[in-house]
């Protein structure tokens, strides 16, 4: 089990170059001009030029390339902003957090009452629970988060004045961006859990559950639920992805000044150290929480943790046999 | 007067309705058994006997299944009566089943110890150690190591699962044990094993059984009695002897026709020919008449009902001889 985690965690190092190569390669032949954006509009063209060279922008793409790979990789320092000229490890380290606990609410309120909701509607199915709530979970598919979330801020902050719209100074803050961003979630898992279970209800293990005297609460919780969170596991993964994408969006809109806000300022001003790094950091959590999913796999089904166990098994006898 | 009688069945009615079709998958079917005694249903694929089984430890899918009319008297209390939560009390513990298949039987996310303990904690009033140590007797008893408690299911073999299973199913010493086919998934050898496991613990513990299987010699190991069950009804019902040695209908006359003999020597077997009626579209009169090959114009006009052939032997044949004429 432990190889098997440093295995792929070490697959995760040339993902992260790759992706860094990459989101270089598209900011190098973004059109637009950072030298212009610092100085702006009434500069001249030698001062252009002069900044261009003292940003290393005159260099050579694979030059670039090679010195951007060597600053963030090998030194770990990922520059200073050109714009606000402060350094963007201080940034993100203030930036991270936030969004990270922005998108992990989302998911866990996601999680915690998609799930629920999908159970419901599996045990119900075809009757009035489970028809309102594929109805409710289709309407939230469909409605496009940032729509969801200016209306949300219209009705619950202009209107009512019940919640505050912007900043993060209370917890309150948290509510209306954590609610918006989740529904989503909440509808997709909604009807994943439904269909898993619909597959586990019917399978014979339940049946002998019941024949055994339990509660049908410990049926649903117990016996059906274990084995349909296979599935919702992998969906698990994609929906973390959906929330950390998505809190760009909701920081933009509730004015929260996360990794989101700072990436897209970044991308509008062409501020590369900025942008190239948060997009290397958001690779680097994205891979870790694919891990984490795999191992999680382990955890809630024995087949699977059978599985691993046995590569390290053939790992120790192969290693074995090797030395002799 | 019937206050004595362990478990009694009458008329008992289940459908089953799917794409607004109506499928009668037990018609009035009627049995009695005593306390300590087996009694065996027999009978093609799809007759109705699991149904039966189901319905009456009440864990028919429902929709689509649907008990419409009869009683199930189990000690002289009517179980389609009675509230879930009453129902809850006595599955696991007064009655309890064997499932056909042991692949798919046990859950394959929990230890398997931890499936037996489960209903031991659920119906018998003990610590959880206490419920450990029960399960883990219980693993013992079906010749399973107690270490191998803490496994999962995936770790054992077919014929283990099934040990297991029936270990989970006595662990509470049910009144009635409910077998559905508890042989027809393993092979030869294993199948003997649990047979005579399931012998010996229901003698153990003086538990009735009903046992259902196609399975004839199964049915002359382990019964006291046996119904024959074809399209949802019982057509034949007597003691052991009285259906193996006087079989009376064409229909079970044709089940024993199409068993090979070790004594006999015969060139070919007599299969029964044509296939079970559609369950939807029962005909009208005797429900084995479209096969029977001795069907008259009366067989088909209305349905059949039971005859008494003397003692405990019954039969739903207009044709069948009285006792007197064997």
């Amino acid at each position: 089990m432990i190889n098997y985690i440093i295995k792929r965690l070490l697959t995760l190092i040339p993902v992260v170059i790759a992706v860094a190569i990459v989101i270089f390669t598209i900011m190098y032949f973004v059109p637009g001009d950072p030298a212009k954006n610092i100085l702006g509009q009434d500069a001249t063209e030698e001062q252009l030029q002069r900044e261009r060279e003292l940003l290393g922008l005159a260099d050579p793409y694979f030059v670039q390339l090679g010195k951007f790979l060597y600053q963030l990789f090998i030194k770990l320092n990922p520059g200073t902003s050109w714009l606000s000229g402060f350094p963007v490890m201080t940034e993100l380290r203030v930036r991270i957090p936030r969004t990270l606990l922005l998108s992990f609410l989302t998911m866990a309120l996601g999680v915690a009452v998609g799930i629920p909701l999908g159970v419901t509607a599996a045990v119900n199915q075809n009757k009035l629970p489970d028809k309102l709530c594929m109805i409710g979970s289709m309407t939230f598919i469909s409605i496009p988060d940032f729509w969801l979330a200016l209306e949300a801020v219209i009705l619950f902050g202009l209107r009512l004045h019940w919640l505050p719209t912007f900043g993060m100074s209370s917890w309150k803050c948290w509510i209306l961006p954590v609610v918006c961003g989740s529904l989503p979630g909440i509808a997709s898992n909604a009807r994943q859990t439904r269909s898993a279970m619909l597959e586990v209800i019917r399978s014979d293990y339940v049946a002998t559950a019941k024949a055994k005297g339990l509660a049908p609460g410990a049926i649903k919780y117990k016996h059906a639920l274990p084995n349909a969170l296979i599935p919702l596991i992998t969906m698990m993964g994609g929906h973390l992805a959906r929330c950390l994408g998505g809190s760009m969006i909701l920081e933009n809109i509730f004015s929260m000044p996360g990794m989101g806000m700072y990436l897209t300022t970044g991308i509008t001003q062409r501020d590369y150290p900025v942008v190239r790094s948060v997009v290397v950091i958001l690779a680097i959590v994205f891979g870790v929480v694919m891990v984490l999913v795999d191992i999680v796999y382990a955890f809630v089904d024995p087949r699977i943790k059978a599985i691993y166990e046995n590569q390290t098994f053939n790992l120790a006898f192969w290693r074995k046999r090797k030395d002799a | 007067m019937k206050d004595n009688q362990f478990l009694s069945v009458e008329d008992l009615v289940v459908e089953y309705t799917s794409n607004d079709q109506v499928i009668h998958a037990v018609n009035r079917v009627s049995f009695r058994l005593d306390k300590g005694q087996t009694l065996g249903l027999v009978g093609e694929t799809g007759a109705g006997k699991t149904t039966i089984a189901k319905s009456i430890i009440g864990i028919l899918p429902d929709p689509p299944a649907k008990v419409r009319g009869g009683r199930i008297l189990l000690e002289g209390e009517d179980l389609l009566q009675l509230d879930d939560r009453h129902m809850q009390k006595i599955r696991g513990k007064k009655i309890s089943m064997v499932f056909q298949d042991p692949m798919t039987a046990l859950n394959p996310n929990m230890k398997v110890g931890h499936q037996i303990q489960e209903v031991v904690e659920l119906h018998e009033n003990v610590s959880r150690k206490e419920a450990e140590e029960h399960a883990k007797r219980m693993l013992e008893m079906v010749g399973i190591p107690r270490d191998r408690f803490y496994e999962y299911p995936h770790q054992f073999s077919g014929g283990m699962k099934q040990r297991v299973i029936i270990a989970m199913a006595l662990a509470c010493k049910p009144d009635l044990l409910l077998a559905d086919e508890p042989t027809t998934a393993l092979d030869v050898t294993i199948q003997a094993q649990v047979l005579e496991l399931i012998k010996n613990l229901k003698v153990e513990q003086q538990t009735s059984m009903i046992l259902i299987t196609h399975d004839l010699g199964v049915v002359a190991g382990l019964c006291d009695y046996v119904g024959v069950v074809y399209a949802g009804e019982i057509i034949e019902y007597g003691t052991l002897e009285d259906i193996f040695d006087h079989p009376t209908h064409p229909y079970t006359i044709g089940l024993f026709g199409a068993l090979p003999s070790m004594g006999k020597r015969v060139k070919r077997l007599s299969p029964i020919h044509g296939l079970p009626p559609d369950p939807s579209k029962l005909p009208e009169g005797c429900s084995f008449s479209p096969r029977c090959p001795r069907a008259t114009e009366a067989c088909k006009k209305a349905p059949v009902e039971m005859r008494n052939l003397g003692g405990t032997h019954e039969c739903r044949c207009i044709l069948a001889d009285k006792p007197g004429d064997r």
